[in-house]
């Protein structure tokens, strides 16, 4: 089976890269390579194969899932560079993707949206969730493929609620 | 006006002392026109002038035509500001010189008592508009001086048109005798009520901005530079207001320049070394200067080669800066802090003592700068927090990875730099936490009971009105909606002040009339509905930003707004919070 996951990071973003200089951009790209390299024996151990569709650019979230059409959003949940722009005010850094779950679930009903962050709280937690989360996890900022690795059973259990979800549909 | 044969009477000035404290009740810009157009008249009146001028010259204070009456009527007036206004020259500067009252039989002479005439001498300084209105069809004129001890503070001018009789020596003598008596009592408390709106205004702008920060919003720059284009002899302000973190270049210049104001960023904008916006050990504040100085050419010089403004911010702030001639800067830093500047700009050459600040606005100034050091700790204390989620928890990640690739795990547990990476992360979580204490975040409010207490603060401010709170069921008081005091403040103080204009603008034409403002509060299914209306009438807004606000406000409370006309209502429906 084929899964394609659209990976919204503040990562991926020009906004958020511009701001670092490329010492300290290190560290988190090398975190996205564990993440990838945890997942990347996805198809021999759980038969999915993984196609992620990254993008930093959260204001087109819509636009992107209607062009790239995912299995699953798996959504980074703070975002200061766009919440600068938007609002003069980095601490407002997770309501620009709460606003994001909303719109997405707006249009895209019953498309799986993990929500993912570094050090989360309950209050942000209650948010996503209300927005419309699938589920709410915590990033370990540990750079070890064998750590990120679990996230693929995760990913497993969506894609197969969503392919019975689809198969009662069609009965 | 007819002229009569009159004898000349004293000026009775009974009425008039009954009439103003009547006509300064609503605390409106517009009871200050009223005030002065019933002194000029009654001048004008007595002393059967055509054209009549009330200027003032307080230093630290607004210089400016105050009013201006042609023909029995308030004259139009089509520019933005009056304030052309030169005491030094002309005749009122031989006034301010002499300090005493001066009779002139035909101003368009070319000498006047052997001396080259000096209101010939600055007409091409002054509008078209009011040389052709307001001095081309006159000719004799008087010039009444009030003072406060010995400075002069205002003066009165009254002209005739040319063909009539001039003024004669018995008529300034009846206006001098006026002014002795009760000209500089009056002039005082047309004064003091400018003040007190002024004050009114600065007092208001600081509340929306404790507001806003208190709010997390982002604060509206031109608005906050309104009190020093208000309170001040300035007929340009400058205000630089550093922006984002503490390594950014980037300033947020407003400009006000006769009504009209404008905001520019300056990105990259490092400020050179002897630059005001450096907050240097040995800056001294405020700093006077004038056209052509090298302050200002250097500004000039980087405002043209500036490559990311566009035409119209550059073409705007060029023309502003062309045309100073004299100013004064006020620093905004604090704290080793560099926030910012005021510029304090005038027409004038030379004009620094009327620039300064009188100590209303010296005491908002001080406010604001204690908001931006405000907006500004917050901004730090957030970029700290921002810096150690990301990069510093995803660093501490990879050299925890790194260890765990190189120690086997039993090891790990007694291995002193493992030891030490725990301890960082506790002290980067501690500090992350701190970082995001302060943030916004809204409240469960019992509406019915924050109402009451909200109400009860007006009742006290506005005891003219009559305010009614009707709640009209009994469980209002259990439910509560999601919001903030701020929140809620910001959409009831700007109804309450909407109300308050609306009611104006009845006073005005029937002093008797009492104003009213009635709000129900009703409870629905899910939601508390307030019904908020008064018994003014219609006024023209400026901006229309009170009902922008409450709108926002509303939208971010996930409640609607509605406008009922006739009559007038504002309809909020909040949404009840859910209990748990």
């Amino acid at each position: 089976m084929n899964a394609k996951i659209l990976f919204l990071d503040d990562i991926f973003s020009p906004l958020f890269r511009k701001q670092f200089p490329s010492d300290q951009l290190i560290w988190d790209d090398n975190w996205i390579s564990s993440l990838e390299q945890g997942l990347a024996d996805s198809e021999t151990k759980i038969g999915v194969c993984i196609e992620f569709i990254k993008s930093g650019d959260i204001d087109s979230c819509r636009e992107l899932i209607e062009k790239e059409k995912p299995d699953l959003v798996l959504l980074d949940l703070f975002w200061p560079e766009d919440a600068q722009r938007k609002f003069g005010d980095r601490s407002r850094a997770t309501d620009i993707s709460i606003d994001a779950v909303k719109k997405i679930r707006a249009s895209f009903p019953v498309l799986p949206v993990i929500c993912y962050t570094v050090q989360p709280d309950r209050e942000l937690m209650e948010e996503a969730y209300s927005a419309g989360a699938t589920i709410f996890l915590e990033k370990v900022v540990m750079a070890l493929p064998e750590i990120q690795s679990p996230l693929k059973y995760i990913l497993f259990y969506l894609l197969r609620q969503m392919q019975s979800k689809a198969e009662s549909g069609l009965k | 006006m007819s002229q009569k044969g009159h004898s000349i009477k004293k000026i009775n000035a009974g009425s008039l002392l009954e009439k103003i404290p009547v006509l300064a009740i609503s605390g409106e810009e517009s009871s200050v026109d009223q005030i002065l157009f019933e002194v000029l008249s009654l001048l004008m009146e007595q002393v059967d002038a055509d054209i009549g001028q009330i200027n003032l010259l307080p230093i630290g204070g607004r210089v400016e035509k105050l009013c201006i009456i042609k023909d029995g009527k308030l004259w139009s007036r089509k520019e933005a500001a009056l304030n052309f206004y030169d005491p030094f020259h002309g005749f009122t500067g031989m006034i301010m010189s002499s300090g005493k009252s001066l009779i002139v039989e035909n101003i368009w002479d070319k000498v006047i008592d052997g001396r080259p005439n000096p209101f010939l001498e600055i007409t091409t300084t002054m509008s078209d508009e009011y040389i052709a209105d307001i001095k081309k069809p006159v000719a004799s004129i008087i010039i009444l001086p009030l003072k406060r001890g010995k400075d002069i503070f205002c003066t009165i001018e009254l002209s005739r048109y040319r063909g009539k009789k001039s003024f004669i020596c018995k008529e300034k003598e009846t206006l001098e005798d006026f002014a002795r008596k009760n000209g500089d009592l009056i002039m005082e408390y047309v004064i003091d009520i400018r003040n007190r709106i002024a004050l009114n205004t600065a007092q208001k702008k600081l509340l929306q901005m404790a507001r806003l920060i208190a709010s997390n919003r982002s604060l509206d720059y031109r608005d906050l530079i309104d009190p020093y284009t208000k309170l001040s002899a300035a007929d340009i302000v400058l205000a630089f207001f550093k922006t984002g973190n503490i390594n950014d270049t980037r300033y947020r210049v407003v400009v006000w320049k006769g009504g009209e104001v404008r905001e520019v960023l300056l990105h990259d904008f490092v400020p050179s070394g002897e630059s005001v916006l450096r907050d240097e050990r040995d800056s001294i504040f405020p700093v006077e200067g004038a056209a052509g100085d090298k302050r200002l050419d250097n500004f000039k010089r980087r405002i043209e080669n500036l490559s990311d403004l566009s035409k119209e911010d550059r073409a705007f702030l060029l023309d502003g800066l062309s045309q100073v001639k004299s100013y004064v800067i006020y620093s905004l830093h604090m704290l080793s802090q560099e926030l910012g500047v005021i510029i304090l700009g005038s027409l004038r050459p030379a004009f620094w003592q009327f620039l300064h600040m009188n100590s209303f606005l010296a005491l908002y100034n001080s406010l604001l700068r204690s908001f931006l050091l405000n907006e500004r700790i917050i901004q730090q204390l957030s970029d700290v927090s921002n810096k150690i989620h990301n990069p510093g928890f995803y660093l501490l990640g990879a050299l925890k990875s790194a260890l765990v690739y190189k120690e086997s795990p039993i090891d790990l547990e007694n291995n002193t730099a493992f030891k030490s990476l725990k301890g960082i992360e506790d002290l980067f979580k501690e500090l992350h936490d701190q970082g995001k204490v302060l943030r916004w975040r809204p409240k469960k409010i019992y509406f019915a009971l924050w109402m009451r207490a909200f109400i009860h603060r007006k009742m006290a401010q506005l005891p003219c009105f009559k305010i009614d709170l009707n709640l009209k069921d009994d469980r209002i008081s259990e439910n509560r909606i999601m919001a903030s005091d701020e929140q809620l403040e910001t959409i009831f103080e700007n109804l309450f002040s909407n109300s308050v204009r609306a009611i104006t603008v009845v006073q005005v034409k029937k002093q008797s009339f009492i104003g009213k403002i009635d709000i129900i509060v009703e409870q629905k299914e899910k939601s508390v509905e307030v019904m908020f209306t008064d018994n003014g009438e219609k006024y023209d807004t400026v901006s229309g930003r009170g009902i922008n606000q409450i709108e926002t406000e509303m939208q971010s409370l996930k409640g609607e707004m509605h406008i009922n006309k006739n009559p007038y209502q504002t309809h909020l429906v909040f949404p009840i919070a859910a209990e748990e």
